[in-house]
């Protein structure tokens, strides 16, 4: 029998990518219209990082998000909002003075790194289980600070989605679960691949992660750059939802850049539809994640 | 044809365990005549922690070092040393203001996590490719540190042993292999499985992280816990060596605490044995790991 798979579109992150591709959305006008866009393409969820819109930077500003989220919901798009929670835990360590944070390190509070999620109430907003090399950054989440930011979100109302890079990262969501820190009764899983020093994006790796995970979970998974679409097709198969999106991709195929989100959500609907499988639509995945009218 | 497998002994580590078994050895002495019975029982390898002798906690300073690799070489032991150099890596936030280092920060520079193995010139060192939760707090190691530290090692004719806790540092690993940071044509690699929260001690993922071994390496695994001796059969089916040691595991079966780390690699011996393997001597080992006799320190010693 077919399944509604799950689209997410991760539509611009937190990288310094807009001089690699122009069309990476940078105004909260441009980041909403491509949130849009994605929807109208396939989509069900929009993943959602803000820009400075001067230096088209990462940003955390609240009234950034606000911007975004307003736009998309006054523009009657129904589309599930899922707000990053992942800017604040970046940490540089100088070689010869390891104690000093170096410029560069970016680590901010609990309270800090989800006030747009408390303005906002999205539907949903990532939770980075993760402490790793970034590749030369390392970004650390603590089980306290986890802790912290899980009991705060999750009264708001707002589900989490633990996003995992590796098999350890996954191990210990699910045991944030099993404490009950995350109470959420299917918890959702996003298992982030490929990107360095994290799990490769493999069918043998997200294989093994899938095969981790707790019986009610939920979960999705992507690669970046060229494992885009490879990885939509390995988790339609094995069962999970997928993600594509402008923060994790820039090109639609080899030295092809993508003019915009809608492309990639084209092609992700696609891969799945040829498999057998169809696209959820925003109804079909509230209800796959248990997110309530 | 059987194959020769090395048995690494962990044979103190440290985490605070003196308190769970008060076999955990603690004084450079003890610790000198752990690694001499775990070699008469099969080891081949010791990997050596040190601890303050009155607090029993871990410690990095260099003098208890030496003492413990002198009187290990003292004793005309062959046996393969291997210090760590994981200390020094630690890292706390304070939850409230992340900007300020927390309670139990302890952070050191790469000069100081090498200082006791250019002192002591071991065979091997440990290198913690890795930066994760090791538990409660990180385990910071920055791709800058690891070149730096890796730098100084190899600078010091020390075969440094890649330690890797998940999928991901093993690219990172591997990506410092292929860069000619680590300069070694037979790298060594040290799987190190079910430690929270890195991968899981399973046949499953150390199938997957062998699968992504460069063909030259040479590669050990090991699970903690009660994964310690399915791990030691797994590694070995999979053409893996092994460790063992109080370090990793401090009971020789459900509720029974092991006796010494002797008693622990006697059952790893076991395990190779009856699947049809042999256990592979210190000389077989520095073969294996192609020790030169530049840094061959028990040469050095006599």
């Amino acid at each position: 029998m077919a399944r509604a798979v799950i689209i997410s579109c991760a539509i611009t992150g937190g990288s310094d990518t807009k001089h690699m591709n122009p069309a990476v959305p940078v105004t909260p006008e441009e980041i909403a219209n491509e949130a849009i866009q994605a929807h109208a393409a396939g989509a069900a969820i929009a993943h959602i990082h803000v820009r400075d819109p001067q230096t088209a930077k990462a940003s955390m500003d609240p009234a950034l998000y606000k911007e975004v989220v307003d736009r998309i919901r006054d523009s009657g798009c129904p589309i599930l909002l899922n707000l990053t929670t992942g800017p604040g835990g970046i940490l540089v360590v100088e070689n010869d003075a390891p104690h000093n944070f170096r410029d560069g390190s970016h680590l901010s509070s609990a309270e800090e790194r989800i006030q747009h999620v408390i303005e906002n109430r999205p539907e949903m907003c990532t939770l980075d289980v993760t402490t790793m090399n970034y590749s030369d950054l390392a970004v650390t989440n603590t089980k306290a600070m986890l802790d912290r930011m899980a009991m705060l979100i999750e009264p708001l109302g707002v589900k989490i989605e633990m996003e995992v890079f590796d098999t350890g990262q996954l191990w210990q969501a699910a045991d944030m679960c099993e404490r009950g820190v995350i109470k959420d009764n299917l918890p959702l899983f996003q298992l982030c691949l490929g990107i360095p020093w994290g799990g490769r994006a493999t069918i043998e790796s997200m294989q093994l992660m899938r095969d981790q995970l707790p019986h009610n979970a939920i979960w999705a998974s992507f690669g970046i750059s060229r494992f885009e679409f490879p990885m939509v097709a390995s988790a339609v198969v094995l069962g999970g939802h997928v993600r594509v999106g402008m923060e994790d991709n820039l090109y639609l195929s080899r030295g092809k850049l993508t003019p915009g989100n809608r492309p990639l959500v084209e092609r992700a609907v696609q891969i799945i539809e040829s498999i057998g499988d169809y696209p959820a639509n925003v109804d079909e995945a509230r209800n796959i994640l248990g997110i309530k009218n | 044809m059987s194959r020769p497998v090395i048995i690494s002994c962990a044979v103190t580590g440290g985490a605070d365990t003196k308190e769970m078994n008060p076999a955990v050895p603690v004084t450079p002495e003890e610790i000198a005549e752990e690694v001499l019975s775990a070699h008469s029982a099969g080891a081949a390898v010791a990997h050596i922690h040190v601890r303050n002798p009155s607090t029993g906690k871990a410690s990095m300073k260099t003098s208890y070092y030496s003492e413990v690799v002198k009187r290990v070489r003292d004793a005309k032991c062959d046996v393969v040393i291997n210090l760590t150099t994981g200390p020094g890596a630690r890292f706390a936030v304070d939850t409230m203001s992340p900007l300020e280092p927390g309670p139990g920060s302890v952070m050191k520079t790469a000069e100081e996590r090498v200082a006791h193995v250019i002192e002591n010139k071991p065979d091997i060192c440990s290198l913690d490719v890795a930066t994760m939760n090791f538990g409660d707090r990180p385990m910071v190691n920055s791709p800058d540190m690891l070149a730096e530290m890796a730098q100084l090692i190899q600078s010091a004719g020390v075969k440094p042993e890649l330690e890797v806790f998940d999928v991901g540092h093993v690219s990172l690993a591997n990506h410092l292999v292929k860069t000619g940071i680590i300069s070694d044509s037979k790298p060594l690699y040290q799987l190190c499985l079910g430690i929270p929260w890195g991968a899981p001690a399973s046949p499953e993922s150390m199938t997957l992280m062998r699968n992504m071994l460069p063909k030259d390496a040479i590669w050990a695994s090991f699970g903690i816990s009660r994964y310690e001796f399915p791990m030691v059969a797994t590694a070995t089916v999979l053409g893996g060596h092994v460790r063992v040691g109080l370090e990793d595991n401090l009971y020789i079966s459900r509720g029974k605490l092991a006796s010494g780390n002797a008693q622990l690699v006697e059952r790893a011996v076991k395990i190779i044995n009856a699947i049809g393997e042999n256990v592979a001597t210190p000389s077989q080992a520095r073969e294996i790991f192609g020790l030169n006799e530049g840094n061959d320190t028990r040469k050095a010693a006599e």
